[in-house]
């Protein structure tokens, strides 16, 4: 069971209690339902490929 | 002749060259429809008549001296508000970016000018593509072609609206999580999410850098392969471009699809959603007809698609709450309340949720990759139902995830939205042909083959009727 998501005090603050709410509910339910089944060890990634950082001719 | 509003970019385009029409002619006759009928459709933020028209007089004159004429040379077209064109407003829909004047084009409308269209307008989207539809921003949202009571699909909205209104031949919008392929879905277009690097987005306000993509709304297969082919391209101030050779799309329209093998992902609209009977029976419908034209369909299970969901959806918040931290936390009453809502759960997710959506989506793209070694091409359900009524935010709420558009942008696969025919209210409906990466042509070929066994884009709707509505 994945923990409940908690929107920072500084944004509860200006948005109030109910909006506060529906978020966290809804950051906590798309985190639970992430498969997160990643057994990988270096793995690639679009991010962090140097050919991404390279400049081109 | 089709009346010109009807004609597609190729066949204006195709007229303009042979001195047939003027693209004057062509540019006034759909201003004149805009200011007519925009009232009823909010498909415009900008909407510059003047401005096409010299334009166009520059186009004509080009064209009675004989110069070497672009693809699209004269044919008017539309940019969701959240792409640049020099000295228009790109105001993403919002408060926010209100006085918002860009001083160069993006990268796509550089390509669309270069290939002669006209820049008509600026078109309405959800707010910074995201939340919406929406009745609280400086704009109304735009509204379905087909029946304005309806949503017209987003984020493109204005996108989709303007095209199936026929005040425009061919649009561009953008899609992270399916904002092309709704908008195509509701209005009965053409949409094409093309491989992620394909289209670059420099110029383009982000949603979500590592899942957006820009792609063209069309009327006929024909124009979106035309479309795709001249904004295409590698672009060294886009990081995710991708240096790759881009055929013809439209080389294979005609070649007929027998003998493919389609693959009919069933379990998204009958299992992990259910999707009404009228789509689910559309998509019969549709696969015979790929049948008949010889391609051989077997069923294909994937994950479910709440995975894909979770995946997009963790991946998308997570970077748009990065765009939007600053302006979250100082203009919070700037936004409407529709993107708010949807924007916040981002600033609940963690570091390990976002770096653990970015794995899992390396996975889902491999599995995909697997799936292609035995598939042309996959067909399956775009949204699970016809649009609803757009100013009920409860139905809204509901019906807006109900969709199998998300897996696509988490793996980059092509996905082309369809039009299969409408329901019983005269609604449009959908469905995506999807394919390996990098193979946009395949897509194309697909579509091509089905269009021209349906009638289904022959159809438009008559706005006199639909703006009464």
């Amino acid at each position: 069971m994945i923990e409940k998501r908690e929107i920072p005090e500084d944004i509860v603050a200006l948005v109030g209690p109910k909006k506060t709410m529906e978020a966290r509910n809804k950051a906590s339910d798309m985190a639970s339902k992430l498969d997160r089944n990643n057994r990988w060890s270096q793995e690639p990634s679009h991010v962090f490929r140097a050919i991404t950082w390279s400049g081109k001719p | 002749m089709t009346e010109l509003h009807w004609l597609s970019a190729s066949e204006a385009a195709q007229l303009i060259k042979s001195k047939k029409l003027s693209p004057v002619e062509l540019t006034d006759a759909l201003a004149k429809r805009i200011d007519k009928y925009d009232k009823y459709f909010n498909a415009f933020i900008s909407f510059r008549p003047e401005q096409a028209l010299i334009e166009a007089k520059q186009a004509e004159e080009k064209v009675m001296r004989g110069e070497p004429l672009g693809p699209l040379h004269g044919v008017p077209f539309g940019l969701k508000d959240i792409i640049d064109a020099e000295g228009w407003p790109t105001t993403a829909h919002s408060k926010l970016l209100r006085d918002n004047v860009p001083g160069a084009d993006a990268f796509v409308t550089s390509k669309l000018k270069e290939a002669g269209a006209i820049l008509l307008g600026k078109l309405s989207t959800h707010e910074f593509a995201l939340g919406g539809p929406s009745f609280d921003l400086p704009w109304p949202p735009a509204r379905n072609a087909w029946n304005r009571r309806y949503f017209p699909g987003g984020s493109s909205s204005g996108s989709g609206a303007s095209v199936a209104a026929g005040f425009l031949t061919l649009a561009l919008g953008s899609d992270t999580g399916g904002s092309v392929r709704n908008p195509a879905s509701m209005n009965g277009l053409f949409g094409i999410k093309a491989t992620y690097g394909r289209v670059s987005r420099s110029g383009v306000i982000p949603l979500s850098f590592s899942l957006d993509h820009v792609g063209p709304l069309t009327r006929t297969t024909h124009d979106n392969a035309l479309e795709l082919s001249i904004i295409s391209g590698w672009d060294k101030n886009d990081p995710a471009s991708a240096d790759i050779a881009i055929p013809d799309f439209s080389q294979d329209l005609n070649k007929g699809i027998s003998g493919l093998k389609i693959g009919l992902i069933r379990h998204f609209y009958t299992n992990d959603m259910v999707a009404s009977d009228e789509m689910v029976t559309a998509l019969d419908d549709a696969v015979s007809i790929l049948e008949k034209c010889g391609a051989i369909v077997e069923e294909v299970s994937t994950r479910p698609l709440q995975e894909f969901a979770a995946c997009n959806r963790v991946i998308l918040l997570s970077e748009a709450c990065s765009i939007h931290n600053d302006w979250l936390k100082t203009r919070t009453e700037d936004y409407g309340e529709s993107l708010l809502s949807r924007l916040l759960p981002g600033t609940a997710l963690t570091a390990v949720d976002y770096v653990d959506a970015i794995r899992t989506r390396a996975r889902f793209a491999q599995e995909f990759n697997e799936i292609f070694q035995n598939f042309d091409a996959i067909v399956t359900v775009n949204n699970m139902e016809a649009a609803f009524p757009m100013e009920d935010p409860v139905l809204c709420e509901k019906f807006y995830p109900r969709q199998a558009r998300t897996p696509f942008n988490v793996t980059g696969n092509p996905a082309l939205a369809i039009p299969i025919g409408f329901n019983e209210e005269g609604l449009p409906l959908s469905m995506q042909v999807v394919t390996p990466q990098f193979d946009e042509t395949m897509a194309y070929r697909v579509a091509a083959s089905f269009e021209s066994q349906t009638e289904w884009t022959r159809h438009h709707p008559n706005l006199d009727e639909t703006s009464a509505y």
